[in-house]
């Protein structure tokens, strides 16, 4: 079986995620949980995952917040995308006048053979780019990018925009979130140059693959926003070389998931999960076999970027791990793997030899708080 | 964190319920205070949707402004607000005492408004709201009404004024409960006002793991529940399509029924919340050092009003004097606010004692007439000498205060030996031979390194220097771009 | 400074240092008069604070008066003394901060004077703590002078050169930009990062952004402190300058009275003691365990390095001492990352006889020079980096304060924290570090460097 059906079959019936660079910039945070990698590599909506259960991820979006973006996507694109290449000429000097601009997702259809199609569209223009071309297209909208992650072939559509004039390529990424007096939410701003710089460094791939020189992808990354209350768009420019290198160790390091993919005996895969006929507690049941089976590494960091967070946070509470409390709790309490511990060695329970230079401060803790309570409650 | 913190989240999770950290409340909280609920629509970040506002529990009203991404119905809506709050806000400017500030007499009001909000994204909020109208113009082809500017000045100085470390003029409940006790959450999820109470306050029976399950699906606001807009999508768009591009007031109101219904139980739930959290945390003795911090927040406030109805505006930026004058201001305020915070609290010291920030034992021994020479002549020096059940780690000389006179010259350790029973006895020389208060025998005395005395700051200069102007200043952009 | 003609030096280093300062000198006072400044970079240990004593015979000749400025206190007194023993003939005058004072040595040297800032004005060659110099220079005590110099600018913030600004119209700026940040414990410190206004960016970084083009860098690309073994590892923190040792191999030697070791602890402290002797560095790893940050393990590691050490009558030699010199406690530092690490390790080795062996935080450490240094790793034992561990300042610190040798301590998998992906940042507009991921690839480098000094108990 080859691993692309290999792993099809463990997404099985389960819903569908088709990888984007926001989903590959957002499995960045949990290369380390072996679950999170197989369901990424076989394409499983986590957020999907386990609607109708207790642990459905309350991850709805608003149509307003969606409109938003949408609204301002479609300001940028107005008028074969004026107001960006004015920009881009204010911003960056490029010039600008009678820049040829295309939207690739205008060409194509919105499915599987779409997005091969516009893959190997974006190949032919970036080619003329590096041809110099007379012709070659200036704006690309809607470019789709081919990369091979964990041992899988998938094709990254971005929402980013490539801008070629004369010199370097840039990338720029159009986001809703304004820029306010020259500020922006710096993890907003953090995700968003993390997405740019997947973009990039699957387009120097790219560069590469053609025979032309990465080194002509420029690491200065554009963000397009609105600018203080309105909706009148802004440029910003940030370096992203360190981003970009620490994508490209992202790509060499996601765990291979066939490895992982083996590891499960035949017949386990994610339907039984999804299965939204079967009763929830068994549903739940079947990810605990899958879990069990591949292992998981459960933060609170996961609860904002992972569909599986509230069924993870539910093991961990299992475990009374210390990850419930964050990663500062963790660094407390080395060699005590329970909170339920923690909490007896602060009545002062007898240590093991391992838990002994954390239970001294953990038996003082607790002494010190019983006798100022007893203290306060006298006064 | 710290080992207090994680061994109290232990016993919290193991119990299902939360802890207190703090035997004080360290807040005040005003009888009479401003309450507003913000909900704002989607992701839209400068305009609210819906404002639920008033000032005890029974007197809830609520305002919807139908379609806020619309400048005159998010504006009519504020404008209906603004005409309650900037009178509120500003009633307790009337009247003044005198106060005594080095050379000069400055006034400060008696009294200041205090507002209270369910969670920090919404003082964020109020913070944008603020920036939004604080900006507009009064005259020209879209002007703004006077009330609408000054209700965007006030939330322009809450939101700055919310930074202050130990301020109280807008008090978000989640701060508040996150000051006062330690729940086994991560601090994210400590944000949601209704996980966070649920693990205060538990039904009966049920773990505060599964009370705080259930309720942190609950929205508080501003930001709304997916789900919840997808209710309101079509009563939104119902409502553009009955009022066809007309924002008269006559048109609009009859319209916003429908919206108003979908609003008011998710505002009416965060309201009930938000009043639930303040009660119950007004029923805690508060901390002695609360007042004189009232004290610096009335006079922010005075100062605040008397330059806004003077006409004052505030730039958008700070000056580099500014951010450095203010970078200062909030440092001192941290120390002081720690310093008197663990001054007051016996459950709050732990952690120093913990971190060897602080020593606490037994007085054995006073020797008020001790004297040492100082600069050729004897200076009276007395020596405390306690007898503490751990050991202690600091080296001396190190400089302590008494928690009792946390304001005064300094004890600095002189001596650390073994004791009987496995103590370890600190002799201490206080620094001064002014005649301040004493720690007496037999009592329990603590010395920590916190001290609410106040440092010299370097005056700086009124001009900025070249080095701190552009070389080629920016093009200013314009403040309101509407 | 060294005569070139000493066979202990590095020439070419010598000369190309010597040219940089030159250039640098040159073109602050070409400038005099004028609104401009020149900037000095240099690695740990350049001899930064040579250079700014290099600044008085020209400004005397020129007949320009000069306010020279520190961050911190003593800084500022080792300036002044360093100022009134090269320039016998020059006075040197201090302006304290208030209830401060110089350590009586300084203070009596024959040309040093001590007064208030109004009874300086008018003098030659002022000195004082940049916060001091633009107080008094604020409420109208001090006048201007000509030149204003302000040694390790990388560790004064922009809000303190804000005062002193103004004191004169033309600057040199020295500093070490690898070493730590300004800081401040307000509670949100980025609030604003990247902002022009932003009173934590360093003195460097607020000229820079504002008048880029017409203030000249210069690099210093020497170290006399660090010999040609620290080098390279150390250049993992100065991507942007590149420098040499100044002092040749071979100069410096370090020994120990041989031994024969009776316990596995005493074996392996043994040999980490003979690696550094031989390569100026050592790493001992200890078997890896989750710990807590004051590890008792560790200190328990450090005091019995510490008692070997010192049992071994370290003896060193090098192109300041042509003959065998007895290494003092006092030239013994312990450089660590957190307080109770250093309040326990204080403790342990005041009670085993060791007062004087210097422990401290790299906060503490900036700026001073030791013959030996052992260096607690921030990432020891730690279950997940993060921003202030990464620090790439505070490693920095740690790894270059020493003459003769540095053994690190740390875990066996403190390494392996690096092979997984940094976490996701944040980012600031207008800012282009990003510590966690600059702190990443510095540790990495600075681990790859150690690896051929390894030893694992």
């Amino acid at each position: 079986m080859s691993s692309q059906s290999q792993l099809e079959s463990i997404r099985s019936t389960a819903p569908l995620r088709p990888p984007t660079v926001r989903v590959l910039a957002s499995y960045a945070d949990h290369t380390d949980c072996n679950l999170a990698s197989l369901g990424f590599a076989a394409r499983v909506d986590l957020d999907r995952l386990l609607v109708g259960t207790k642990f459905q991820a309350p991850f709805g979006q608003s149509p307003f917040a969606f409109s938003r973006g949408t609204n301002f996507e479609r300001l940028l694109r107005a008028n074969d995308y004026a107001t960006p290449l004015r920009l881009l000429q204010e911003k960056m000097g490029f010039a600008v006048t009678d820049a040829r601009t295309i939207n690739l997702r205008q060409v194509h259809a919105k499915n599987r053979d779409g997005m091969r199609l516009r893959a190997d569209d974006t190949r032919a223009l970036v080619r003329k780019i590096l041809q110099q071309h007379r012709d070659a297209i200036n704006l690309i909208d809607g470019a789709v990018l081919e990369a091979t992650i964990g041992g899988v072939a998938a094709h990254f559509e971005a929402d980013a925009l490539a801008a070629r004039f004369s010199g370097p390529i840039h990338a720029g990424e159009v986001k809703s979130f304004p820029v306010v007096d020259g500020r922006a939410d710096p993890d907003k701003l953090g995700a968003a140059l993390d997405q740019v710089s997947v973009y990039l460094l699957l387009t120097k791939r790219l560069v590469d693959d053609l025979g032309g020189n990465h080194a002509l992808v420029s690491p200065m990354a554009m963000l397009i926003t609105p600018c203080n209350v309105a909706l009148a768009p802004t440029l910003s420019v940030m370096d992203v070389t360190k981003r970009i290198a620490r994508t490209e160790r992202l790509l060499a390091t996601v765990p291979d998931a066939i490895a992982i993919a083996d590891s499960l005996p035949s017949g386990l895969n994610f339907s039984a999960v999804a299965d939204k006929n079967a009763d929830p507690g068994r549903r739940i049941d079947a990810l605990h076999d899958l879990a069990d089976r591949v292992g998981t590494a459960y933060s609170p960091n996961c609860i904002s970027t992972c569909g599986n967070a509230l069924f993870c946070r539910a093991r961990a509470l299992k475990a009374a791990a210390p990850t419930l409390s964050g990663p500062n709790a963790v660094r407390l309490l080395p060699g005590v793997n329970s909170l339920i511990r923690a909490a007896e060695l602060s009545d002062g329970a007898n240590p093991s030899p391992q838990e002994r230079p954390v239970a001294e401060h953990l038996a003082r803790a607790g002494r010190l708080y019983d006798e100022a309570t007893l203290q306060a409650g006298r006064n | 964190m710290d080992h207090l913190e994680v061994a109290l989240a232990a016993r919290a999770l193991r119990e299902g319920r939360a802890f207190r950290k703090a035997a004080f409340r360290h807040r005040c909280l005003s009888e009479n205070p401003i309450a507003l609920v913000l909900y704002q629509l989607g992701a839209e970040p400068f305009s609210a949707a819906a404002i639920g506002f008033g000032h005890c529990k029974s007197d809830f009203n609520l305002i919807v402004a139908g379609e806020p991404r619309n400048r005159d119905l998010a504006f009519a809506a504020l404008q209906r607000l603004a005409q309650w709050f900037n009178t509120m806000f500003e009633n307790a400017a009337a009247h003044r005492e005198t106060v005594p500030n080095r050379n000069r007499e400055q006034t400060r009001a008696n009294t200041a408004p205090q507002v209270i909000v369910a969670n920090s994204a919404t003082i964020e909020m109020i913070g944008r709201l603020g920036r939004r109208l604080a900006y507009l113009p009064l005259t020209g082809p879209r002007p703004a009404s006077a009330e609408l500017v000054r209700l965007g000045q006030h939330f322009l100085f809450l939101h700055r004024h919310a930074g202050t470390p130990g301020q109280q003029l807008i008090v978000s409940m989640t701060d508040l409960l996150n000051e006062h006790w330690v729940t086994p959450q991560s601090p994210m999820e400590r944000q949601s006002l209704a996980a966070l109470y649920a693990y205060i306050a538990p039904p009966p029976g049920l773990h505060g793991y599964e009370a705080a399950a259930s309720a942190e699906r609950i929205a508080i606001g501003p930001l709304p529940d997916g789900d919840d807009d997808e209710k309101l999508d079509p009563l939104v768009q119902e409502f553009n399509g009955r009022r066809n591009g007309s924002t008269a007031p006559s048109v609009i109101a009859p319209l916003l029924a429908p919206i108003a219904s979908h609003y008011r139980p998710l505002v009416r739930r965060t309201w009930d919340l938000l009043w639930t959290c303040r009660d119950r945390e007004a029923g805690w003795q508060q901390a002695p050092s609360v007042p004189r911090r009232w004290d610096d927040d009335r006079q922010a406030y005075t100062d605040h009003v008397d330059w806004t109805l003077r006409g004052g505006h505030r730039r958008t930026r700070l000056t580099p004097r500014q951010a450095a004058m203010l970078m200062r201001k909030l440092e001192e305020a941290q120390a002081i606010v720690a310093a008197e915070q663990a001054s007051d609290d016996p459950l709050l010291i732990v952690s120093d004692l913990l971190d060897e920030k602080a020593v606490q034992g037994w007085v054995l021994r006073v020797d008020e007439t001790h004297q040492e020479i100082v600069n050729v002549r004897a200076a009276r020096r007395p020596l405390v000498t306690i007898s503490s059940p751990d050991p202690c780690l600091m080296p001396h000389g190190k400089e302590l205060w008494w928690t009792r006179t946390p304001g005064s010259p300094p004890y600095v350790i002189v001596d650390v030996r073994a004791g009987p029973n496995q103590h370890v006895l600190i002799t201490l020389k206080l620094t001064t031979s002014s005649r301040i208060q004493l720690p007496r025998t037999g009592e329990t005395a603590c010395f920590s390194a916190h001290t609410t005395r106040t440092h010299w700051f370097a005056a700086l200069p009124p001009s900025t220097p070249w080095t701190h102007r552009p070389s080629s200043p920016p093009t200013p952009a314009p403040i309101e771009d509407e | 400074m060294e005569s070139a003609r000493d066979n202990h030096f590095n020439r070419r280093a010598l000369h190309a240092a010597a040219r940089a300062t030159r250039d640098a000198l040159q073109d602050f006072f070409l400038h005099a008069g004028e609104e401009h400044a020149t900037v000095l970079k240099a690695p740990a240990g350049a001899g930064k604070t040579g250079a700014v004593v290099l600044t008085v015979p020209p400004a005397r000749r020129r007949k320009m008066r000069l306010a020279i400025g520190t961050p911190t206190n003593d800084q500022a007194f080792a300036l002044v003394e360093r100022l009134a023993r090269s320039h016998t003939n020059e006075t040197i005058t201090f302006v304290p901060a208030s209830a401060v004072s110089l350590p009586q040595q300084i203070a009596r040297l024959p040309n040093v004077v001590q007064v208030e800032a109004a009874q300086a004005n008018g003098a030659a060659i002022i000195v004082g703590t940049i916060s001091k110099l633009g107080d008094a220079f604020c409420r109208g005590t001090l006048t201007p002078v000509d030149g204003l110099v302000i040694d390790e600018s990388f560790q004064a913030d922009s809000s303190r050169y804000y005062g002193v600004a103004d004191l004169a119209p033309t600057h040199l700026l020295v500093g070490d930009s690898g070493q730590l940040n300004p800081f401040s414990t307000m509670p949100d410190p980025y609030r604003w990062r990247g902002l022009p206004e932003d009173p934590l960016q360093t003195a460097v970084g607020v000229l820079l952004r504002n008048h880029d083009a017409r203030t000249q860098v210069h690099n210093l690309p020497i170290s006399r402190r660090l010999d040609h073994r620290a080098v390279p590892l150390v250049r993992a923190f100065y991507s942007d300058l590149s420098f040499e040792a100044a002092v040749l191999p071979g100069v410096r030697k370090l020994q120990f009275d041989p031994a024969t070791a009776t316990s596995r602890t005493l074996r392996l402290v043994d040999q980490a003691l003979e690696i550094s002797s031989r390569s100026g560095w050592a790493h001992v790893e200890l078997p890896p365990a989750p710990v807590l940050a004051a590890d008792p393990e560790m200190i328990d590691l450090i005091v019995a390095l510490v008692q070997r050490l010192f049992q071994r009558r370290p003896h060193a030699r090098c192109e300041r001492h042509a003959s065998w010199n007895e290494l003092q406690t006092r030239h013994v530092a312990i450089g660590v990352s957190h307080n109770d690490q250093k309040d326990l390790l204080r403790f342990r080795l005041d009670s085993v006889g060791f007062p004087e062996v210097v422990v401290e935080t790299a906060n503490k450490l900036q700026g001073l020079e030791f013959e030996l240094v052992i260096a607690w790793h921030p990432l020891a034992g730690i279950p997940e980096p993060d921003e202030f561990h990464l620090d790439p300042g505070r490693l920095c610190v740690l790894l270059t304060r020493h003459r003769h040798a540095c053994i690190v301590l740390g875990r066996a998998d403190d390494r392996h924290l690096l092979d997984a992906l940094p976490p996701a940042t944040p980012a600031f507009l207008g800012w282009d570090p990003d510590p966690i991921l600059d702190g990443w690839e510095a540790h990495r480098a600075a681990f790859a460097a150690l690896e051929p000094h390894r030893l694992t108990l």
